[in-house]
């Protein structure tokens, strides 16, 4: 008997433009263009500068914002414009590296205590507990009086303080993935534990790590934000926001820009990430509910 | 009585628990099938009776708390006697949304057993992939596409095409043809008679529709309540039915004298 059955199915369709198929949408658009502003710029620091970031120059200190002074002047008469242009380079740079190390050591940990053996996911479960639990300050506070800060010291803090939280995430999905036939079906096939971590769940979790990076990068600026603020980040002269505002805070009575100012680069980057975030959530949300209905 | 694949006195339990307090559930109660080369075995039931339970445990999904599976009269114990076994016994799931990877394209998902298992030359596993395709009714293109692309009957094709792969001897197919619309049903049933008689399978069938069972099994099971109620020769279960539900399960078919004759009267 012949299989005569066979129904072939359409060939695969062009489909609809580019645009559509991203499924973008406002909330995703809003933060994307917002970062990509305040990338550029700080990538284009010593373009747009209107003077060198470390310049000083006693006869205009302390100025209000100006023509001459876009954002005002500092306390030893530095160009807060260009000190915060500069600083968002540091800032940046560092939170994307405490991101990408807390994610990366994270997205593992979570791995391991969804697909490692026995004895091993117990252990990940309670590191990631005592890691929740502890405040990161304190952390930050225990490692700074032992170890001389530095900006490398500050990353590995932003790594040490946030994987946990990346671990929950994917260590959740993992182990809902795993409870799913085709997990069971690859291993009927004879699909080996670490191929179907590697190959078979960790693609279904990389939607979810997207909001993460832009939720963990948003924490990762307030991070070094708060301990440089606290001097235990980046160390001055270099500027990063935290260090801006951490010399401005004596004047915040009477000269509000240098604390504003700043913090205004710090609230428009982490709203254009958590904007991000939320439109890949939306995203993702659409994308797998479609995915449901078929 | 000894086939290629047997369950001996397969019994599992689980723990239900309600109000506060722990009691086990037998899901399978003292059951033995076994399947000969080249047969279809129905399986019957309710849902809830335990018949997806006992096909797991005959491919090591889920473990027995007692009795043995036999695997070519050898008990199956250790990790290298299930890979053994699954080399040749393959398991069809039931549900086709979610029996595949979502991220995975089709044509990666189907060559996957061969790379794992080492069976052909990397170039020509693209073409054992097309000719499985084209085997289960599929267009070869398919394999570009992701799971999310195709329509619930070309997925469970598809599932179809990766279990057999590996040229399995014995295929246990759970429930494959009840998320189906009736027209498609039939092609996927079609498609198993004309795959058993090419290919030599066993099958083990398992499905809740009895008017399926008696179209492709030449042998079948009733489970009730975690137990083998009746068994027998297709005709003679479902003509002369000795027991009461399967009897109440016959007369529950909405239409008695439309129901399709046995396919392996067909056949010969």
């Amino acid at each position: 008997m012949s299989i005569s059955v066979a129904t072939h199915p359409d060939r695969p369709r062009s489909g609809p433009p580019l645009w559509r198929r991203l499924h973008l949408n406002p909330p995703l658009v809003a933060g994307a263009v917002l970062l990509t502003v305040l990338l550029l710029s700080a990538i284009a620091a010593p373009l747009l500068a209107t003077a060198g970031p470390m310049d000083i120059d006693l006869r205009a200190v302390r100025q209000a914002p100006s023509a001459a002074h876009w954002f005002g002047t500092d306390a030893v008469g530095r160009d807060l414009f260009s000190r915060v242009l500069y600083g968002g380079q540091v800032s940046l740079l560092v939170a994307g590296l405490g991101m990408m190390g807390s994610l990366s050591f994270g997205t593992l940990m979570g791995m391991l205590g969804a697909f490692g053996a026995n004895w091993v996911r117990p252990i990940i479960d309670r590191a990631i507990d005592i890691q929740l639990a502890f405040p990161y300050v304190l952390l930050a506070i225990a490692i700074t009086s032992a170890v001389k800060p530095s900006t490398p010291v500050l990353v590995l803090l932003m790594v040490l303080a946030a994987w946990a939280g990346a671990a929950r995430v994917v260590r959740a999905i993992a182990l809902q993935e795993r409870g799913k036939d085709y997990v069971k079906a690859a291993d009927v096939l004879g699909v080996s534990r670490l191929r179907i971590a590697l190959l078979h769940v960790f693609p279904t979790v990389l939607p979810s790590l997207m909001v993460l990076a832009a939720m963990q990068m948003a924490a990762m600026i307030v991070f070094e934000a708060t301990l440089s603020f606290l001097g235990m980040g980046v160390q001055p002269p270099t500027p990063s926001w935290g260090g801006i505002m951490l010399d401005g805070k004596n004047y915040i009575t009477s000269s509000w820009w240098l604390t504003a100012l700043p913090g205004l680069a710090i609230v428009l980057t982490s709203l254009s990430l958590v904007l991000i975030g939320d439109g890949l959530q939306a995203r993702t949300d659409a994308l797998r509910s479609r995915e449901g209905d078929q | 009585m000894t086939g290629v694949l047997e369950a001996r006195d397969i019994v599992k339990t689980f723990a239900v628990t309600r109000d506060g307090k722990t009691s086990r559930v037998a899901a399978v109660n003292h059951v033995s099938l076994a399947v000969e080369p080249g047969e279809i075995v129905g399986l019957v039931g309710e849902s809830g009776c335990g018949k997806t339970t006992i096909s797991r445990i005959m491919i090591g999904i889920e473990s027995a708390d007692s009795g043995t599976v036999l695997y070519r009269g050898q008990p199956v114990v250790s990790r290298a006697d299930w890979r053994a076994l699954r080399r040749e016994v393959q398991y069809v799931f039931q549900d086709p949304f979610t029996a595949l990877c979502p991220t995975m394209r089709i044509g990666a998902a189907l060559a996957e057993p061969l790379i794992i298992h080492r069976i052909g030359a990397p170039s020509e596993r693209a073409d054992r992939v097309a000719k499985m395709l084209e085997m289960v009714g599929l267009h070869p293109d398919v394999a570009r596409r992701l799971p999310n692309q195709l329509s619930g009957g070309q997925r469970q094709r598809v599932n179809l095409a990766r279990a057999l792969m590996l040229e399995p001897r014995i295929l246990i197919c759970d429930e494959i043809v009840s998320g189906l619309d009736v027209s498609i049903q039939a092609q996927v049933l079609q498609l198993l008679i004309d795959l058993q008689e090419k290919l030599g399978l066993s099958l083990i069938f398992i499905s809740h529709d009895l008017r399926v069972v008696r179209y492709l099994a030449s042998r079948v099971l009733v489970m009730y309540g975690g137990e083998i109620v009746e068994q027998g020769a297709s005709e003679a279960v479902f003509d002369d039915p000795q027991h009461a539900y399967t009897r109440t399960l016959l007369a529950a078919i909405p239409d008695h004298s439309r129901v399709p004759a046995p396919a392996h009267n067909l056949g010969a």
